[in-house]
């Protein structure tokens, strides 16, 4: 009896062994492309507030913009005058009159440029109009809602 | 045909390589710029105070009755600094006159009359220019010849 117990204990031993004869490894690497990239959100509005040969230069409100960049990747912005096709890297200030109220005004930006955090950063589209200017109004108050020109285009280079 | 030695196309091309720029991409999003223009005097920016050191400005006197009932306004380059208006909506009764141009010193300083002759928007001159209004009281008036209704308050703005 005891005997026969030994041996079945053998059996479900071997039973419950790896069937496996040895292993082997070998490694591989994964490789990675990223290609950096930066996107600038919409831009708000440029608004200037101005009353007619005021002597103080007026200050736009508005303007504000962010921008989300690959981590580390550095990154200057540019404006163009117009909405035409966007021509890198554009210049950091731009002077443009105004064709319905006949006003002179320079964009420029809060910052040249920056480096990538991967989250979005903001910045803002910043606006000057000299003072003493008397534009052109056939009214109490006008806006240049038919200017052709006041559309410009913001541009990140990276 | 023989090809150029690359000790010699090396360096341009390095160059070549150096001058491009060295942007790899960008994006671009559209600007739009508002204006809103508004008339001294009216429901705009108030217009800065002129401070005593600048008053020798040039300065522009206008009517504005039949457009804003605004019936004297006189504008410096430093700023506005008279301005009469009717109350809006309301009607601005009892007057005569408005803005009047006499250009007078003309000898002290011809080239600046000459420059407000050419003027094509006519309103601006030189020194010495008067800017007048004159108020009836027409509610209190007993008719021709009322002594008091014949008593004009007026107002004489010379700069």
């Amino acid at each position: 009896m005891k005997r026969i117990l030994t041996a079945t204990a053998i059996a479900a031993a071997l039973a419950a062994g790896s069937a496996q004869a040895g292993n082997t490894s070998g490694t591989f690497n994964v490789n990675v492309t990223l290609t950096s990239a930066c996107t600038l959100s919409a831009v708000t509005n440029v608004a200037f507030a101005y009353t007619s040969l005021q002597a103080a230069a007026a200050n736009a409100t508005g303007g504000g913009f962010s921008v989300s960049c690959t981590n580390t990747l550095p990154y200057t912005f540019g404006l163009q005058a117009g909405s035409g096709a966007a021509t890198p890297p554009g210049a950091s200030t731009i002077s443009v009159t105004d064709n319905a109220v006949n006003l002179g005004y320079s964009l420029g930006l809060s910052a040249a440029g920056g480096t990538g955090n991967g989250v979005a950063q903001n910045f803002s589209v910043t606006g000057t109009m000299a003072g003493s200017q008397a534009g052109t109004c056939a009214a109490a108050s006008c806006t240049n809602g038919a200017a052709t020109n006041k559309t410009h285009t913001l541009i990140v280079n990276y | 045909m023989r090809s150029a030695p690359l000790v010699r196309v090396l360096p341009a091309l390095v160059a070549l390589l150096a001058g491009a720029p060295s942007w790899a991409d960008s994006d671009a999003q559209n600007v739009t710029v508002g204006i809103t223009l508004s008339q001294p005097g009216g429901s705009g920016v108030t217009p800065v105070p002129p401070q005593p050191s600048q008053r020798a400005g040039v300065c522009y006197s206008r009517s504005l009755s039949e457009k804003t009932g605004a019936s004297v306004q006189v504008v410096c380059d430093s700023g506005q600094f008279v301005s009469i208006e009717a109350v809006p909506g309301q009607p601005f009764l009892g007057v005569h006159g408005g803005a009047f141009r006499y250009s007078m010193s003309i000898d002290r300083d011809r080239s600046v009359y000459d420059a407000a002759a050419k003027d094509p928007f006519g309103w601006r001159t030189g020194w010495g220019t008067v800017t007048m209004l004159r108020l009836y009281d027409v509610q209190h008036a007993g008719g021709p010849g009322d002594f008091w209704a014949d008593r004009p308050l007026e107002l004489l703005v010379s700069f």
